[in-house]
């Protein structure tokens, strides 16, 4: 005689185990990119109807409320890439001849780049302000 | 309730001979309907525990004559030339036919098959997988075979009796693990698989499920069970566990010394060492690439002289391999230096490996010719479980795999044919011996509340082989050892087990098994009584000498009323007439034809 | 001297008797060098023969003995009792699997996944063995070599979020060995074998959790096989709808 037992899946799984809390949280903070995408949007419209209506955009922008809250985005957004950059590796298999390129040479390449993009960027702004 | 499972082919075992008698079957004639009986799923079977790799001959500097000549050589002439000649021609079509498979073997930097040198070869033909090369192989004959619509899977069935009808085999009766259920299994050709029976030993590199299965089914239904005396101890185990370090981490140089760090193979006629960074190191056929049996023998020999090393699981020598570095370790042998670091806790890379020799190979098996044939009509048998024979008194390491592919496919091929001659057998007889097994094991085991555990059986029975049929014997020993599995056979009668129930009763299948090991043990313990001379892996202490003038036969256990009876079969002599075993610096192949002595 | 010991709390569920699993606890000899398998099995032979769970090899690679141990999937055979000595050790049959009995799981939804990638090689033109082998480089047969090393233990399954909430999931194991084949220059089978692992089912069920690639004993990274999966049918939709004259 046979009588399988199924057990259903907890729907607290997330909790059960550090691995998966952090792979929630790197889901969860997903959602900060693209309320910055969004944001960068708005930004433009404001300014597309001209140097008043920016202006008092960025006057809001500079109250304590929404300094924290894009304070806790920043961080939020900077883990995303983090956990982002670490996980190429699997998806990038580089190989060089029989040997595969090491994670931590994939991982490091994308910061410096990212650190030249950055660097690039806020050169630019500079320049135009 | 007998219901019968009906197909055409039946196979017991699905490790690398099932498997590939399978394929065999559904090519030959897709219209067969074929049945892989296994009591685990087959890629657990065994053949994945395999490490070094499977020998064929394809470089240009090989030749056939090499090849058949390290293997008869190695046999202590005890292989029957014909089957071993076939064996040779066939296995570079069989390997590479795994390799069109997908087997990812090993290779050369142009994209060629790469080759290792094994113990007792005159040329490197052994083809590898790294050093997981049974694990390989099982994999990709799995699952190749799943593309075969033909085939149906009886997966964690066990196999307890054969169907018989008027003298020919028609199926096996078997329990479904999972329900209990007591089936036929019903098909006019029946191909045993079931591997060795290295368990019938307390040390064995074997899984716990090389318990004899099919010959102890070949062996109850009067097919004689062929050369049980020859059981091949592996020079390189695990003290403890038995866990196996394969011969390739001294075919890529590995050397064994004693507990004075002294290379002692030199002291029993293997030859003279060369410096391990001397680049003809390891020379072929020589010291550490001497055959297995004479390197368990030396092991013996140097722990009565005090020479070897002390630990918690008796007496270890050393496997050094430092000097391979780590590049070359990691590259070639990843599992030897993941098993040490598991299993004896040390770093191979750092610190040499202990071992001591295990058991490891049944060279004998059921009894069949070179294209698996029993002499039970229906029957047939490849692999392990099987005795064709191409390993003789000592099995040439690498042979192994190839002649599971060799001989599976050959018995496949065969079955075929035969099917489609064969009378159809008496459904109702073939019931009736369903129902009565059912009844007997259910009286035997389940339904009995008091009497021995098994446990202590199989322990007295496994230390009494150990002692009595273990490296060395003598006529004393054996028969002490015969005495103890026939008092052990008698304790059986009155096994109880705790576990009454029929869903998944795993006690219910190690007491099967070991029913199946008492049988395989009597046997060999029989044949061993009765060979009286010394010949590869049966050294006979009080008969040191190979006596080719009586014993250049094969022995053929037969069970009978009045215990187990042997009888003499002939060697097949084609071209190598038997000569001295030369390991060392005067090694290798003799002149033309192999008239050198 | 008194003999040193551990508790195994072992996850028990008999079919015939139980109507649900429940736990028992058994105390056994602790030794240094003894594996969580040993335990069950001394448990087996001296104390209890009712006690169910698979095993065959003892050496780590015959893939039969993943069971949770402490609430992780692990091989029993190389799981040491050491690591967890004094503490008690908890086992239970690998979760995301109906259970059969004790701690063995019902399998056979694995096997139909594993057949759905067609884990064999598929050729359009045949070569005869006679022929010889094909030709395969070093640097070939490293793309695919370390997806090979699947032993089929099931520990992944038992990790993976995403196959315990959609069974349907083909699951690392599975699409590992598909993309094994994928990988493989010898294979020719593309475009039926990316039919399943390109599905939704297939590479694109997977929400990269990595969890299978942390407890895999073979490293052999089926996350990674899946991400690469991910890649390979991405480059394939854009061949068959942007460039549909670019089909072989």
């Amino acid at each position: 005689m046979r009588r399988p037992y199924h057990r259903s899946y907890p729907k607290d799984w997330w909790l059960r185990h550090p691995h998966y809390r952090r792979f929630m949280l790197r889901e969860l903070t997903s959602v900060f990119v693209a309320y910055f995408a969004f944001w960068t949007i708005c930004l433009l419209f404001q300014a597309s109807r001209g140097p008043e209506q920016l202006a008092a955009f960025l006057t809001t922008m500079r109250k304590p409320g929404w300094l924290i809250w894009h304070a806790i985005g920043l961080l939020a957004v900077l883990f995303h890439t983090y956990t982002w950059f670490e996980t190429a590796p699997k998806v990038l298999a580089v190989r060089i001849g029989e040997k595969r390129v090491p994670d931590r040479v994939i991982v490091g390449a994308q910061w410096v780049a990212f650190v030249v993009v950055a660097a690039v960027f806020f050169a630019l702004l500079r320049l135009a302000g | 309730m007998a219901e019968l499972l009906k197909h055409d082919v039946v196979i017991v075992g699905g490790g690398a001979a099932g498997l590939r008698a399978a394929i065999a079957v559904a090519e030959r004639n897709p219209s067969l309907s074929v049945a892989v009986v296994s009591k685990i799923y087959p890629m657990r079977s065994h053949t994945v525990s395999a490490e070094g790799g499977a020998a064929a001959v394809i470089k240009g500097n090989d030749s056939r004559e090499h090849h058949i000549y390290d293997t008869i050589s190695g046999a202590d002439w005890l292989a029957d030339q014909n089957a071993v000649e076939l064996f040779v021609d066939e296995a570079p079509r069989e390997l590479t036919l795994l390799e069109h498979w997908g087997c990812p073997w090993s290779r050369e930097p142009d994209g060629s098959i790469a080759v290792r040198p094994f113990g007792g070869m005159k040329i490197e033909r052994t083809w590898f997988a790294a050093d997981k090369t049974g694990f390989h192989m099982l994999h990709t004959l799995y699952q190749t075979a799943l593309k075969y619509v033909p085939i149906t899977w009886y997966d964690e069935w066990f196999a307890t009796k054969l169907l018989l009808d008027k003298d020919r085999c028609y199926g096996v009766v078997a329990i479904e693990l999972r329900t209990g259920a007591i089936r036929g299994i019903v098909g006019k050709a029946v191909i045993l698989c079931t591997g060795g029976a290295g368990r019938v030993y307390p040390f064995t590199t074997n899984a716990i499920t090389k318990t004899g299965d099919g010959m102890a089914l070949a062996f109850r239904a009067g097919v004689p069970l062929k050369d049980m005396e020859f059981v091949q101890y592996h020079p390189t185990g695990l003290p403890g566990t038995g866990i196996l370090i394969t011969e390739a981490a001294r075919g890529e140089g590995g050397i064994l010394v004693n507990k004075d760090g002294y290379r002692y193979l030199q002291d029993y006629g293997l030859g003279k060492p060369l410096d391990v960074h001397d680049p003809r190191h390891p020379v072929k056929r020589t010291m550490e690439l001497g055959p297995r049996d004479k390197l368990s023998q030396a092991f013996v020999m140097e722990m009565r002289k005090g020479r070897t090393l002390k630990g918690p699981y008796g007496d270890y020598v050393l496997l050094d391999i430092r000097h391979l570095g780590e590049k070359k370790i990691d590259e070639k042998l990843p599992f030897v230096r993941e098993l040490a670091r598991n299993y004896a806790g040390i770093d191979p890379v750092y610190e040499p490996i202990p071992v001591r020799p295990v058991v490891h190979y049944m060279m004998g098996g059921v009894h069949t010719d070179v294209d698996g044939k029993t002499p039970l009509p229906g029957l047939y048998a490849a692999g392990e479980c099987a005795c064709v024979s191409i390993n003789g008194a000592n099995r040439l390491g690498s042979n192994s795999l190839t002649e599971c592919l060799v001989f599976g496919a050959r018995a496949g091929h065969h079955a075929a044919e035969y099917v489609g001659s064969a009378p159809d057998p008496d459904s109702s007889a073939l019931e009736q011996q369903v129902r009565d097994e059912a009844d007997r094991i259910r009286k035997q085991f389940l339904e009995r509340t008091e009497g021995e555990r098994l446990v202590s059986i199989r322990k007295d029975m496994q230390n009494a082989m150990e002692e009595g049929c273990g490296i060395y014997r003598t006529e004393q020993s054996v028969q002490a050892a015969l005495n103890k599995v026939e008092e052990c056979r008698e304790r059986f009668q009155r096994v109880v087990l705790d576990d009454h129930t029929n869903s998944f009763n795993t006690e219910l299948i190690a007491a099967l098994e070991l029913e199946c090991m008492l049988d395989v043990a009597r046997a060999l313990c029989q044949a061993a009584l009765e060979r009286r001379e010394s010949r590869g892996a049966h050294q006979r202490e009080d008969y040191p000498a190979r006596d080719d003038e009586k014993f250049l036969k094969h022995s053929l256990a037969y069970r009978t009323a009045d215990g187990v009876k042997i009888e003499w079969l002939d060697v097949v002599i084609t071209k190598w007439p038997p000569a001295e075993r030369k390991y060392g610096a005067d090694s290798g192949l003799p002149s033309e034809g192999g008239n050198k002595s | 001297m008194a003999e040193e010991t551990i508790v195994l709390r072992v996850q028990r569920y008999r079919p015939e008797q139980d109507s649900d699993p429940y736990f028992q606890d058994y105390e056994v000899p602790y030794r240094k060098d003894w594996v969580v398998l040993d335990a069950l099995n001394w448990i087996k032979e001296y104390k209890d023969g009712t006690l169910s769970f698979r095993w065959s090899c003892r050496m780590g690679v015959c893939g039969s003995c993943g069971m949770m141990v402490n609430g992780r999937p692990r091989l029993t055979c190389n799981t040491f009792l050491r690591e967890f000595y004094p503490n008690p050790i908890t086992v239970e049959p690998l979760v995301n699997f109906d259970i059969e009995r004790d701690l063995v799981i019902c399998m056979d939804t694995f096997l139909e996944k594993l057949k759905k990638v067609k884990p064999w090689i598929i050729r359009r033109e045949v070569k005869s063995p006679e022929e010889g082998p094909y030709n395969q480089t070093p640097a070939q047969l490293y793309r695919y070599k370390q997806f090979s090393m699947c032993i089929n233990c099931m520990l992944c399954y038992a990790a993976c979020p995403v196959v315990g909430m959609h069974p349907e999931f083909l699951g690392p194991a599975a699409l590992a060995l598909g993309v094994r084949y994928l990988l493989d220059s010898r294979d020719q089978g593309w475009n039926e074998r990316m039919e399943e692992v390109g599905s939704h089912e297939g590479v694109w069920g997977c929400t990269f959790v990595g969890e299978c690639s942390e407890v895999c004993p073979k490293h052999v990274d089926p996350a990674a096989a899946i991400q690469q999966g991910k890649v390979l049918a991405t480059l394939d939709w854009f061949k068959r709808w942007l460039m549909p004259w670019g089909q072989k």
